[in-house]
């Protein structure tokens, strides 16, 4: 947030090529991902490192504590999750250290810096700017965080999410339970932690649905032009004039009556509401790229329309695209959260963090950790995704800006 | 700082007037006379918290509990019901009433001091026009099918103004014919004999009723609030107007709302009440009152003895209207044989889930007590104590199925007979958290004898649609329980009864119900009912596991405050508030 | 500017028309109808067949289009099923309290965004530019009726500062003077407000620093520098002006947005308004009722769109509208 607008251009890279508090700590790294770059002096990407070495020591310990559920968990949905874990657990350390070597044989010296500005392309410009952007930097890594504890899960959770009569009914947060157990006896902490499973995923695929549905119609529109162009604005206008949480509504509450399987309902219905956005960016980039001297070369060349746009018109309308998705994220986490309130969510016993917060509602005076743990889960992810993406924004186009949407 | 400079005067002018104009619409000032500000007793106001609002005011299509909440109060009731261990009718409007020898003539005698709230009086006629409005297909009244049961023509069969004969076409249990007719609030015939009866729900009526009950209607808010004032057009008796002075229904959709609104005193009446808040409230606001709604509510498995593919397969061939043969179809592999149903019944631990789901932390109050059929508990006499429950025992259910042939032959754990494991879906509906956690709790102790229960959660009208269809193995379900008995919809095998679920079919409970319905002696009916119970219960055509009490929470200040398993607030007209206690001045 | 407004209001018929379409054909598909609650297992055949033909449900589909489409065209938008009143009755009773709370929490947002977001840009990179950041960043990422809860909960129920739900004091409301009344409205609108507009507002401050910031830079700024005006001048006379251009659009941009989120506020507050209304009448399958509230939510996004772009005529003279 701190970076954005256009004033970041101008700022000076705080890149110490020095090499931080004494000559060659940064191969400390070596022995642990993140305190080389704490030692160099970037407390931020050192202590992002950490914090993901972090959770998968914690893994570790999960799995030497006994956690790891290796047992399908009550629901056929949950089997193939362990492996999952066990994959992430392997590849995540791997990736942390080869980052960490990475940067100590850059000698403390920031290499980008020494590259010339001319003939670097469109996407190392934007790392760049991006690595700048300190506010993006961190929430990307809160969302790495995120991510990877989502992966790990059941190395870390020390209950089956499903399992009733694990601890005492509604007991406050402690060791025992870390967030406390709800009216089941179920563990809060075990919950919310496969929780963050389902959120995420049901937030990526929706988005990826609505992203490639967004930048096809945008492309498809913008490209051609003419009625085709009227027709799929029509449709864009008349679904961005209608609330969007209401729509949803209609179409749920008209479908679960005909007992359609709901988490998949669910997410495609949000990717198929979600998608005008995307559309709109998309045109007006293919609209004025069309313009553009190489587009016109291409075309005059006889390229086929379908590897023009595929090819040439496309990549070039992705980094909107990509914003727009990250911050999208976040507002589909937010309105799953609102469908289950409604009871229209992802029906019980399958955690989310929407379910969870509702499941809670009821019991928001006698036991406030029940609402309180899934829902700061929520602010927190929906805040990593907005600071990830605004960071994104900035390091794309700087001169774009849109209100982020709701 | 920086101000809103912006925008030019004009503007800035525009939006604040639009703001103003915005605010004060709906501002109805209203000039409250206060009618009976001096009277023997301090006046106060009751704010109950309501889930829904009503939809209309007009009895002959209301639907909604919060519906006959307003309705029961705006009128004055045929005969007023009284409920300890049975129900009684007592005289209201009418007076006296005398059956006929063959049990199926009612000739009433109406009260003739009763007038509408226009002063015109309330006459049998009225009633007669409210039959006919329920019978008029137009209307389509959901208590059309009461109608049936009464002889064409005389439905009721007015003498005078004051006399009337309900004639009906089966002799049939007395309370259960009583309750039926005065659940039915009257419409004016005066009123509403030219309105449209194809919008009946929607008519104007609803904004000012005219009423012939203690209350009237005050003022009413659509999805806000429902104000009711004492009717100072009374001309009943005069010990029966109302202590209070408005009674005002909050419509709070969100429980968490409501139970704040309750601790804060914006609200004086709260019905269902969850338990662990019910803890903390005794804990937190000592000048909340607690009080137990009686037994209403059951919860049961229901196990289909019929195979549900053979049946919709059946169905098929079959037009809409006529009925299957139920004798034709496959039984089901599991729950055909009432063996394996007594079986199942004893690997269900009930006590556990009444401790679990339904019982106080603070002060191990049960609010659930194991049922045995579906006669609930509050109809004391007639429940059946002496039937012996089927003991908790999961040996013995392991070893009695074993002798029915299952036995873990595979070594997989799980039950099987010629290499068919033991394996079924318990089907509930989603959205009640009380059911899925007992449905887990069973799940988990069938696991231990060796079965293999999933489960399912349904929407809750595809759960009813499959349940109606027989498309089922087993559903954990439940039934609000009827204040007077009547099995016949449940229990009896006759085709046109879709609520017997279970395709249960008994002779000799068919004749128990057909008999006990038509006998005039209490004493004997009782017996009858008795018995029916101990037949069901050793069939097991259900897993009967609880039934279930609600908490009712009401500010201290009101007095004779007399909450009963019929409704909450049947009685508002006898609370009262002490002096010094009055919260509401005005 | 008259033929502009005209031809905006000839292209919002098309729209209507879309959405009429695209509601009735989810309506179609969907299993059941709004008749369904008036029937128990035991309702004879003809008394079904009497209530289907007594709102034409037993024509055909398209029959019932056609029927639909000339009934709207003559402003005739015909009755809610489940309740039998005229959709035009309900929707009467409820809309003025959607719009109440809509547009207080508007401009209650517009305003409080407004002047953090300018508080941020003037004081770039400040302690105070951090916080209001952070702070509004969090609160952009919260889910509304969560909001709406701890809000409750904190002001209502522990400090006892605010009414806890409800448009007016249920019973103390009938029997006040005036500008007490308008006080009690008052009162009662500012959780579901805040609980409604603090994301938009928060969604605002954002937006506003950062036009602000790009406007600073520009060469009239810098000019009105140079010439030696004072800062305040500079900042409101020259930047401000321009810097809020762009925020005029979100006026109508948000509304969409308060519409989604009004369904949520209005359920835990017991607001009687229009997202309640249509959250019914989804879920009872009520086709005129749902139609007319879509029709509603279009035309009033439509004519909030159409009012931000009135009003950035007003303010920027440069602009000529087509």
């Amino acid at each position: 947030m701190n970076g954005s607008g256009t004033t970041a251009e101008q700022e000076v890279p705080a890149a110490n090529p020095s090499g931080g508090l004494f000559p060659g700590c940064r191969w400390i790294g070596l022995l642990c991902p993140g305190l080389g770059h704490i030692l160099a002096g970037r407390i931020l990407d050192g202590s992002g490192f950490l914090s993901l070495l972090g959770v998968c020591v914690w893994a570790l310990w999960g799995g030497a504590q006994g956690y790891a559920q290796f047992e399908p968990l009550g629901s056929p949905k949950f089997s193939a999750h362990p492996w999952i874990a066990l994959g992430a657990l392997i590849l995540w350390p791997c990736l942390l250290w080869w980052r960490a070597i990475a940067f100590a044989l850059r000698g403390g010296r920031d290499i980008r810096l020494q590259k010339k500005q001319e003939g670097v392309s469109q996407w190392t410009l934007i790392r760049r700017r991006f690595v700048r952007n300190r506010a993006g930097v961190l929430g990307g890594y809160l969302v790495l965080v995120l991510i990877l504890l989502a992966l790990i899960t059941p190395m870390i959770t020390p209950y089956n999410p499903l399992l009733i009569d694990v601890g005492g009914q509604l007991s406050a947060p402690g060791w025992r339970h870390l967030m406390g157990t709800d009216e089941f006896r179920r563990d809060i902490f075990s919950r919310v932690m496969y929780g963050a499973r389902i959120s995420l995923a049901i937030g990526f695929i929706a988005v990826s649905i609505s992203a490639t549905l967004g930048t096809a119609i945008g492309a498809i529109s913008g490209y051609f032009g003419g009625l085709v162009d009227q027709a799929l604005m029509w449709v864009t206008d008349l679904l961005l004039s209608l609330p969007r949480l209401v729509l949803l509504l209609a179409i749920i509450g008209f479908f679960r009556a005909a007992g359609a399987q709901s988490l998949f309902l669910i997410v495609v219905v949000l990717g198929l509401t979600g998608w005008m956005g995307v559309a709109r960016i998309v045109r007006s980039q293919v609209l004025s790229l069309k313009e553009q001297a190489f587009i016109q070369a291409a075309r005059g060349m006889g390229l086929p329309t379908r590897i023009l746009l595929l090819r040439h018109l496309i990549p070039n309308c992705l980094a909107p695209v990509i914003v727009y998705g990250s911050l999208a994220i976040g507002s589909t986490i937010l309105v799953e959260a609102s469908l289950s309130f409604l009871g229209l969510g992802v029906p019980p016993p399958t955690p989310t963090w929407g379910n969870i917060v509702n499941d809670g509602r009821e019991y928001l005076r006698s036991a406030w950790w029940i609402t309180m743990f899934p829902g700061g889960m929520i602010v927190f992810a929906v805040m990593s995704f907005n600071l990830l993406g605004d960071g994104l924004r900035d390091a794309m186009d700087p001169k774009t800006r849109q209100t982020g949407g709701g | 700082m920086i101000g809103f400079q912006c925008c030019s005067p004009r503007i800035r002018g525009f939006l604040f007037s639009t703001l103003a104009g915005l605010v004060l619409v709906g501002c109805k000032g209203k000039d409250d006379a206060d009618a009976f500000s001096n009277d023997e007793f301090p006046r106060d106001t009751l704010v109950i918290a309501y889930q829904s609002d009503a939809d209309t005011l007009l009895s002959v299509v209301s639907q909604s509990a919060s519906d006959s909440a307003i309705i029961s109060n705006l009128n004055y009731p045929l005969t007023d019901s009284q409920f300890d261990c049975r129900l009684e009718s007592l005289p209201a409007l009418a007076k006296s009433w005398e059956w006929s020898e063959d049990g199926r003539v009612i000739s009433m005698e109406l009260r003739d001091d009763i007038q509408w709230s226009d002063g015109v009086q309330v006459t049998a006629r009225d009633i007669a026009f409210t039959m006919e409005l329920v019978e008029d297909p137009k209307v389509a009244s959901p208590r059309i099918s009461y109608i049936q049961q009464m002889v064409p023509g005389k439905r009721p069969l007015v003498i005078d103004d004051t006399h009337l004969e309900w004639h009906f076409t089966h002799a049939y249990d007395p309370v259960t014919q009583m309750s039926h007719i005065s659940a039915l609030a009257i419409a004016p015939e005066h009123i509403l004999r030219t309105a449209d009866r194809a919008t009946l729900r929607g008519n104007v009526f609803n904004r000012e009723p005219v009423v012939n009950g203690l209350w009237k209607l005050g003022d009413w808010s659509r999805g806000e609030r429902i104000v009711l004032e004492p009717n100072d057009r009374w001309t009943g008796p005069a010990d029966q107007a109302p202590k209070l002075r408005r009674i005002i229904f909050r419509i709070l959709p969100e429980y968490a709302t409501r139970l704040m609104a309750l601790e804060r005193g914006e609200v004086d009446l709260l019905e269902a009440v969850q338990i662990a808040d019910a803890d903390r409230l005794r804990r937190t606001h000592p000048d909340i009152v607690q009080h137990r709604r009686g037994w209403r509510f059951l919860d049961y498995i229901a196990w289909n003895p019929l195979d549900p593919e053979d049946y919709k397969a059946v169905n098929r061939g079959v037009t809409t209207g006529s009925k299957v043969d139920l004798a034709g179809i496959k039984r089901n592999r599991l729950f055909g044989d009432a063996r394996v149903r007594v079986a199942l019944a004893k690997a269900i631990d009930v006590d556990k889930l009444i401790n679990d789901l339904l019982t106080s932390r603070d002060t191990g109050e049960r609010y659930g007590r194991p049922a045995v059929g579906t006669i609930t508990p509050a109809l004391c006499d007639v429940h059946n104590d002496d039937i012996p429950r089927l003991p908790y025992d999961p040996a013995a259910a392991k070893r009695d199925l074993a002798q029915l042939g299952w036995e873990d032959h595979d070594g997989d754990g799980i039950l099987d007979q010629d290499g068919q494991p033991f394996r079924f879906t318990l089907m509930t509906n989603s959205g009640n958290p009380r059911r899925a956690k007992a449905s887990v709790i069973i799940q988990a102790g069938l696991k231990e004898i060796g079965v293999d229960c999933r489960i399912e959660q349904i929407e809750s009208n595809t759960f009813f649609e499959r349940l109606r269809k027989k498309d089922f193995e087993a559903a954990l379900s439940g039934w609000s329980a009827g204040l007077f008995v009547d099995p016949k919809n449940i229990w009896h095998s006759g085709p046109e009864y879709e609520f017997n679920f279970v395709s249960y079919s008994n002779p000799e409970v068919d004749l128990l119900i057909e008999e006990g319905l038509r006998e005039p002696d209490p004493e004997k009916a009782v017996e009858m009912w008795r018995r029916l119970q101990a037949l069901i219960y050793q069939d097991q055509p259900y897993a009967f596991l609880y039934w279930m009490d609600e908490i009712v929470a009401v500010h201290k200040r009101f007095q004779d405050v007399d909450i009963d398993i019929l409704s909450p607030i049947n009685n508002l007209h006898k609370w009262w508030v002490p002096a010094d206690e009055v919260k509401y001045k005005r | 500017m008259i033929v502009y407004v005209t031809r905006k209001l000839l292209l919002t018929i098309p729209l209507l028309w879309g959405v009429i379409t695209l509601i009735f054909i989810l309506v179609q598909l969907s299993p059941g109808d709004a008749t369904d609650r008036f029937f128990t297992p035991e309702t004879p055949p003809e008394v079904r067949a009497m209530v289907m033909e007594k709102w034409g449900l037993d024509q055909p589909v398209g029959v019932q289009y056609i029927r639909m489409l000339t009934n709207l065209l003559s402003g005739e938008f015909g009755y809610s099923i489940p309740q039998e009143r005229p959709v035009f009755e309900i929707i009467g009773e409820k809309l003025p309290n959607t719009i109440q709370l809509s547009l207080v929490t508007l401009f209650f947002l517009m305003g409080t965004g407004v002047l953090l977001g300018l508080s941020q840009a003037v004081r770039q990179y400040s302690w105070w530019d951090n916080i209001v950041s952070v702070v509004s960043l969090f609160f952009y990422s919260m889910p509304t009726f969560w909001l709406a809860l701890v809000l409750i909960l904190l002001f209502a129920v522990k400090m006892e500062a605010l009414p806890i739900a409800g448009m007016t004091d249920p019973v103390m409301h009938a029997m006040m003077t005036p500008t007490e009344q308008l006080w009690d409205r008052l009162v009662h609108m500012i959780l579901p407000g805040a609980a409604l507009g603090i994301a938009g507002a928060a969604g605002i401050a954002r937006y506003t620093r950062a036009s602000m910031l790009e406007v600073v830079q520009k060469d009239y700024v810098r000019t009105a520098r140079a010439k030696g005006a004072a800062e305040r001048v500079v900042i409101t006379r020259h930047a401000l002006r321009n810097a809020l251009l762009p925020i005029i659009t979100l006026f109508g941009l948000n509304l969409p947005f308060l519409f989604s989120g009004s369904v949520l506020v209005e359920y835990i507050f017991g607001w009687p308004g229009m997202g309640r209304v249509i959250v019914d009448a989804i879920f009872q399958q009520d086709t005129p009722l749902i139609i007319a509230c879509f029709f509603v939510y279009t035309l009033l996004v439509v004519g909030g769109n159409l009012i931000a772009d009135l009003l950035y005529l007003l303010v920027d003279p440069r602009i000529r509208l087509r």
